[in-house]
C-alpha cells in the first residue's frame, strides 16, 4: 500500500459521501446523470488498487506487461480477476490464463516489442 | 421533487413488471445482434431490448462506423492466424478461446450484415477489398456506406418482433435465490418510473466504462468513447457478484489533440497516412493499437522529439481529402467542424495528436465482465459481450459476433430453465438508493458529483505510484 493508494481512498471516500448525503436530481435528466455519477462511484473501487499496476511510464494497452513483467516468458502468466464477496468487500484473486489453443512461437512472442524505428543517423 | 417549468421531464412515481425467457440490456452493437439472434432461434420466446436512449440512434456506433478493424476473411487471414496476433498483441494476457471463436464466427456475421444491407468494400472482383493495418495480419475492411448501420439492425429487430424498450436505463440486475441471473431494474430516463423485469437469461451490452478517466480538454462529455457508455454495466455485474477480469489492461488510445476522436490509423494507414514526430520521421514501423505502440507515442512524446502528428501532408492532396471526407462525415461529423474552427487541413497541415484519458474497454483492450468462449459470465444466465465484455481487441464486429453468440447461448437455456425467485425487498432498497437524490432540497448536482470523481481517476488512481 503506498500513500498514493491512501489519499486515494480518502478522496475517493469524501466524494463518495457527498454522493450518498448531498447529490440532488431536480428532474428526470439530472437523475439519470445521478444513475450514472453513481456507477462512476462503484467502479472507482476496482480503480483505486490498480495504480498499483500503473506503469511509472504511463501508457499501454497492457500495462501490467510493458511495465512489471520484464521477460517474455513472464508475461505469458496470469491475469487479475476482482469479483465482490458476500459480505460487499473487493476480492482479487489471480486468474490463471488458459493454455493456449494456438501456440505462439519462441520468435513471434516479441513481434509488437520491435516497432521501433531506429533514430536517423 | 423537480422543478416547474424547467423545461425537463418530471419525475413520477410508478412501477411496472413484466416477464420474458430473454432480457438483453443495451440496445447499441452487440445488444441488438443478441436479441435478434436469440429471436431468430426461437420465435416463440419473448425477448426484451431495453436501452436507456434510442436503439435506432444509441451506442458506440450511433452515427456509423468507418470499417471493420479485425475481419477474418478467407483468402487474406485465417482464425489462428488472428488469433495468434491478437495475443502477441495483448502481451500474452488472453484467453484464447473467445478470441478463437469470434475469429471462426466473424466471416458469417460479415456476411449477414451485408445481407442487412450494410455495405463493405469490394474489389473490381467482387472480393473484400481487405487493409493490412495490423503489425503482421490483414484484417481492416473498409464501409463505404457504414452511416447505415443502426438503420440496418433496426430494421431486422422490428420484422423478429423483438420488444423493445427505449429510454430505460437498468440500474441492477436482480440474482435469484438460486443463484442464477433472474432479471433487472430499470428506471425510465424521462420519468423516474420503475420497471422491473424477470428474466431466465440476462445478456448485458452496455458498453465500454467510457465516461470514467477525465479528458485532458476538461469537457466531461469529450471523451474517445461513446460517452452515454458510462460503465454502469461493469458496475452492475460486479455488484450482482460476477468476475471483472484484467482490469490491468486499461484503455489509452492516441488521439487527435484536444479533440477526443481517434487518429484512425485504420483509415489513413492504408492510403499512406502515419504517425510521425516534430521532426517529421516516423518512429513506429505499425500504427496498429497496442499497449506497445502506446508506449513508443508516450516515450515519443518524453524524449523532446514531440509533439506526436498524424502525417498526411506529404499524400496527394485528392488521397487526403479523400481521407477528411471519411473522417469528418461517418463515425464523428464534429471531427471536421473541430478543424474548421482550427484551420487545419489534412492536405496541408500535420494534424497534432495526443493521449487520450484512461477508460476500461474490452472492445479494444482486455478488461471488462470475465466471459468465456460463449460469452457467459460466473453468474449462471448472466452473458455478457460486446465492450464490457473481456475479449480483447474485439471493436464493432467483435460486439456484433459475440453478441450473436450470447443470443443464442442464452435462448438455449431459457429453455431449460424457469424464473428464478429473487428477494423483492431488492427492488425497495434499490427504488430507495435512487430516488434519495429526488428527495433533497437542496444539494450538489450530479454533474458536479461526476466530476470530482472521475478528476479522482484521473489525477490520483492513475497517475504515477508514490
Amino acid at each position: 500500500v503506498t500513500r498514493k493508494y491512501e489519499l486515494c481512498q480518502a478522496r475517493l471516500a469524501e466524494v463518495r459521501e457527498d454522493m450518498e448525503t448531498a447529490m440532488i436530481a431536480r428532474d428526470a435528466h439530472e437523475l439519470m446523470r445521478a444513475m450514472e455519477a453513481g456507477k462512476h462511484s462503484g467502479l472507482r473501487r476496482h480503480g483505486a488498487p490498480l495504480h498499483r499496476f500503473t506503469a511509472p511510464k504511463a501508457a499501454g494497452a497492457s500495462i501490467i506487461c510493458a511495465s512489471t513483467i520484464p521477460s517474455a516468458t513472464k508475461r505469458i502468466g496470469d491475469a487479475m480477476c476482482f469479483s465482490r464477496s458476500d459480505d460487499g468487500a473487493m476480492t482479487c484473486e489471480k486468474h490463471p490464463i488458459k493454455p493456449y489453443i494456438i501456440p505462439i512461437a519462441d520468435d513471434e512472442k516479441d513481434a509488437y516489442y520491435n516497432q521501433r524505428i531506429k533514430a536517423h543517423a | 421533487m423537480f422543478q416547474e417549468n424547467s423545461g425537463m421531464d418530471e419525475i413520477r412515481a410508478g412501477q411496472s413488471e413484466v416477464e420474458c425467457d430473454v432480457l438483453v440490456i443495451g440496445g447499441g452493437t452487440a445488444g441488438p445482434m443478441a436479441a435478434y439472434r436469440a429471436k431468430k432461434k426461437n420465435p416463440d420466446a419473448t425477448v426484451i431490448l431495453l436501452e436507456k436512449a434510442n436503439v435506432k440512434r444509441s451506442g458506440a456506433i450511433s452515427m456509423g462506423m468507418d470499417g471493420l478493424n479485425n475481419a477474418v476473411i478467407p483468402g487474406h487471414s485465417t482464425p489462428e492466424q488472428y488469433t495468434k496476433e491478437i495475443t502477441i498483441a495483448n502481451d500474452g494476457i488472453c484467453d484464447q478461446a473467445a478470441v478463437y471463436k469470434y475469429a471462426q464466427n466473424c466471416y458469417e456475421i460479415i456476411q449477414e450484415l451485408d445481407h442487412f444491407g450494410i455495405r463493405f468494400q469490394k474489389d473490381e472482383n467482387g472480393d473484400y477489398d481487405v487493409k493490412k493495418v495490423h503489425h503482421m495480419g490483414t484484417y481492416v475492411l473498409p464501409m463505404p456506406n457504414g452511416e447505415t448501420v443502426k438503420k440496418a439492425l433496426y430494421r431486422q429487430l422490428r420484422r423478429a418482433r423483438v420488444l423493445i424498450s427505449n429510454r430505460f436505463m437498468a440500474t441492477r440486475l436482480l440474482t435469484g435465490k438460486g443463484g442464477r441471473a433472474a432479471g433487472a431494474i430499470a428506471v425510465n430516463t424521462r420519468s423516474g418510473e420503475f420497471l422491473v423485469i424477470r428474466a431466465k437469461a440476462v445478456i448485458m451490452c452496455m458498453g465500454a466504462a467510457g465516461r470514467l478517466g477525465l479528458p485532458t480538454s476538461g469537457y466531461l462529455y469529450g471523451t474517445y468513447e461513446n460517452a452515454a457508455n458510462s460503465g454502469e454495466g461493469y458496475a452492475m455485474a460486479y455488484h450482482a457478484g460476477a468476475k471483472l477480469a484484467n482490469l490491468e489492461c486499461f484503455q489509452i488510445n492516441p488521439l487527435i489533440k484536444d479533440y477526443n476522436g481517434p487518429a484512425c490509423a485504420y483509415v489513413a494507414g492504408p492510403f499512406g497516412g502515419y504517425t510521425a514526430n516534430s521532426r517529421n520521421e516516423r518512429f513506429i514501423e505499425c500504427d496498429y493499437w497496442s499497449g506497445q505502440m502506446m508506449q513508443e507515442f508516450y516515450n515519443e512524446l518524453q524524449s523532446g522529439n514531440g509533439p506526436v502528428f498524424l502525417k498526411l501532408n506529404h499524400l496527394h492532396e485528392d488521397t487526403a481529402n479523400h481521407i477528411e471526407q471519411i473522417l469528418h462525415t461517418v463515425e464523428r461529423p464534429s471531427r471536421g467542424r473541430f478543424h474548421d474552427g482550427r484551420d487545419t487541413r489534412y492536405a496541408r497541415d500535420m494534424i497534432e495528436m495526443h493521449i487520450s484519458e484512461i477508460g476500461f474497454c474490452s472492445g479494444h483492450s482486455a478488461s471488462g465482465v470475465y466471459v468465456d468462449e460463449f460469452a457467459r459470465t460466473t453468474i449462471p444466465g448472466l452473458y455478457a459481450a460486446g465492450d464490457m465484455a473481456s475479449v480483447p481487441h474485439n471493436y464493432m464486429l467483435g460486439a456484433f459476433t459475440n453478441g450473436a453468440v450470447a443470443g443464442e447461448d442464452a435462448i438455449d437455456f431459457s429453455a431449460e430453465v424457469d424464473f428464478d425467485e429473487f428477494d423483492t425487498e431488492a427492488i425497495d432498497i434499490e427504488r430507495e438508493r435512487i430516488l434519495a437524490p429526488t428527495k433533497r432540497e437542496d444539494g450538489i448536482p450530479p454533474n458536479q458529483i461526476e466530476y470530482k470523481v472521475r478528476r479522482g481517476w484521473s489525477t490520483t488512481i492513475c497517475s504515477r505510484p508514490r
